[in-house]
């Protein structure tokens, strides 16, 4: 996993990284070309070993490692999801309980680094049967694959300091990239695609968001040296993760993936959306106007990005959203290139 | 070869990439009833050349569309070759230059071309067969005004400067 962050953050190798109470890995690697961007190596990674505790629910407590995943239960009663395999567990007798982060001096990476993750949580310890053999194992509270687009890095507080909130900042002029198109209308029948006249030599990455006003336009499809082309997001097939601003929701809910159909007769946008949620709590209509917004879980697409109004419906199950947008994007002649990561400064050392 | 040919194949692709930037601009804002009118060029032309110029006019063809267009440079070079060989094969069966026939014919043909870009880009973009329904009756519009055009102007596509050297008096 790929992470970016303020560039002038004092982010460090082997730094614990989390998501809301949960402990999701560590700082692995720095990229060498791209100022604030590293990888992680998660807690599902073979290898990987974190120190825990266990807390069973009559008070005992019990030290273990974590890292790795465990493998399914024979029973599929024993539950689904993820298991997160478990190591030399101090007390074989605790089969339950709430396993939370905890390093001894020296194990698990650097050990004045790796003692900040104390205390974050990484499931509930569990007892199943896999052919025979009964293994201990931690369920899993967080879906490493796709759920943790914000994450936390640590850092001792005396080395960290209050910097801007905004890892990727998208009103720095710096992350946009102005692109001419190569037509100021379809060359491809049947799709809405554009050629432009900037490639990957001028910072064009594929994925990359195309923006207009603030608005969400379309993501580049191939990056060529000199030339790329995008797919606007009226092309049947254009994906995007979105957000929307619910009525009763403290902050924006994700909404998850939005695969673009096309448009209808009218212009507006048909997206596919599996909606997973349910409805906010007080929400006593079926269906809710909201406005769409680009959600912060892709790298080269920027949060925030305004996609169009839409009657959102509350139901789970597969629907399609209808989404209209305030100006018609399909006779742009220049559109904005989201810049998904800043090159290094000449001279700039790693972390 | 001479010179002249050099020239005329040059003034082809310059006259295919013209055309279809034409039909781009007059398309922006999602127009539908727009011709493809580098195609509807090709049919002309190729209608009128000998068969060993035939790899030719696919190559000037494919860098001419690639130059603009979005789809990727195989999928545009198996479909253009495609519409040549099955034009030649056509015009030894038809009489493709009088008008009912070329009609018909480029009204097929650009239905079936971009039909086929359609598909393989429904395949590789994962939007699922019904936006690629969607997609092919919204090409149906474009199939027949490409059709018109071609009834209307096809010998003058044909005889536009520069691309005489590439007609065959045969034809």
């Amino acid at each position: 996993m790929t992470i970016q962050f303020d560039p002038r953050a004092p982010v460090e190798l082997d730094a614990p990284v989390t998501h809301g109470d949960h402990f999701v890995g560590r700082v692995d690697a720095f990229s060498r070309e791209r100022a604030g961007e590293a990888v992680l190596r998660l807690v599902t990674e073979k290898g990987f070993r974190v120190g825990a505790e266990v807390v069973a629910p009559d008070g005992r407590k019990a030290a273990l490692v974590v890292g790795g995943v465990a493998p399914q239960p024979s029973d599929p009663r024993a539950g689904a999801g993820l298991f997160l395999a478990v190591h030399a567990p101090e007390d074989r007798s605790i089969t339950g309980g709430l396993v939370r982060v905890k390093e001894k001096d020296g194990a698990g990476g650097s050990a004045p680094l790796a003692r900040l993750a104390d205390g974050f949580r990484l499931g509930e310890l569990v007892r199943y049967e896999v052919d025979g053999v009964l293994v201990l194992a931690v369920r899993a509270e967080l879906d490493y694959g796709a759920e943790p687009y914000e994450l936390a890095v640590l850092a001792p507080a005396e080395r960290a300091e209050a910097g801007p909130p905004l890892a990727r900042d998208p009103f720095m002029a710096e992350r946009w990239i102005t692109a001419r198109c190569a037509t100021a209308g379809e060359a491809s029948l049947g799709r809405e695609a554009r050629r432009l006249l900037s490639g990957a030599r001028d910072g064009v990455e594929v994925g990359a968001a195309l923006c207009v006003e603030g608005r969400l336009v379309g993501r580049i499809e191939h990056s060529g040296p000199w030339s790329a082309s995008a797919r606007l997001a009226g092309d049947p097939g254009f994906r995007v993760q979105a957000a929307a601003a619910l009525a009763g929701d403290a902050a924006p809910r994700a909404l998850g993936e939005l695969v673009s159909l096309g448009r209808d007769g009218d212009g507006a946008l048909l997206f596919l959306w599996r909606n997973a949620l349910d409805a906010p709590a007080g929400a006593d209509a079926p269906v809710i106007a909201v406005e769409l917004f680009t959600a912060p879980g892709e790298r080269s697409v920027p949060a925030g990005l305004a996609l169009g109004k839409c009657a959102l419906p509350l139901v789970r199950g597969t629907h399609v959203l209808r989404v209209e947008q305030p100006a018609d994007g399909r006779a742009l002649s220049r559109v904005r290139v989201w810049r998904a990561a800043l090159a290094r400064a000449e001279g700039e050392e790693m972390p | 070869m001479k010179s002249q040919r050099w020239i005329a194949w040059v003034v082809l692709g310059a006259w295919l990439v013209w055309m279809h930037a034409l039909q781009a601009w007059c398309g922006r804002g999602g127009a539908l009833w727009i011709p493809d009118l580098a195609l509807v060029l090709l049919f002309s032309v190729v209608a009128r050349i000998e068969p060993k110029d035939a790899p030719g006019v696919v190559l000037v063809a494919l860098f001419a569309r690639a130059a603009l267009a979005v789809e990727p440079g195989a999928a545009l070079a198996a479909g253009l070759l495609g519409l040549v060989l099955l034009e030649l094969l056509a015009r030894n069966l038809f009489e493709l230059t009088q008008p009912a026939w070329r009609a018909l014919f480029a009204g097929v043909m650009v239905l079936a071309f971009d039909a086929w870009l359609a598909a393989l880009h429904a395949l590789s973009g994962g939007a699922g067969p019904g936006s690629f329904v969607r997609v092919l009756a919204a090409l149906v519009p474009a199939a027949f005004t490409s059709a018109i055009v071609s009834l209307l102007l096809g010998p003058a596509l044909a005889h536009l400067p520069g691309l005489a050297p590439l007609r065959s008096r045969r034809w």
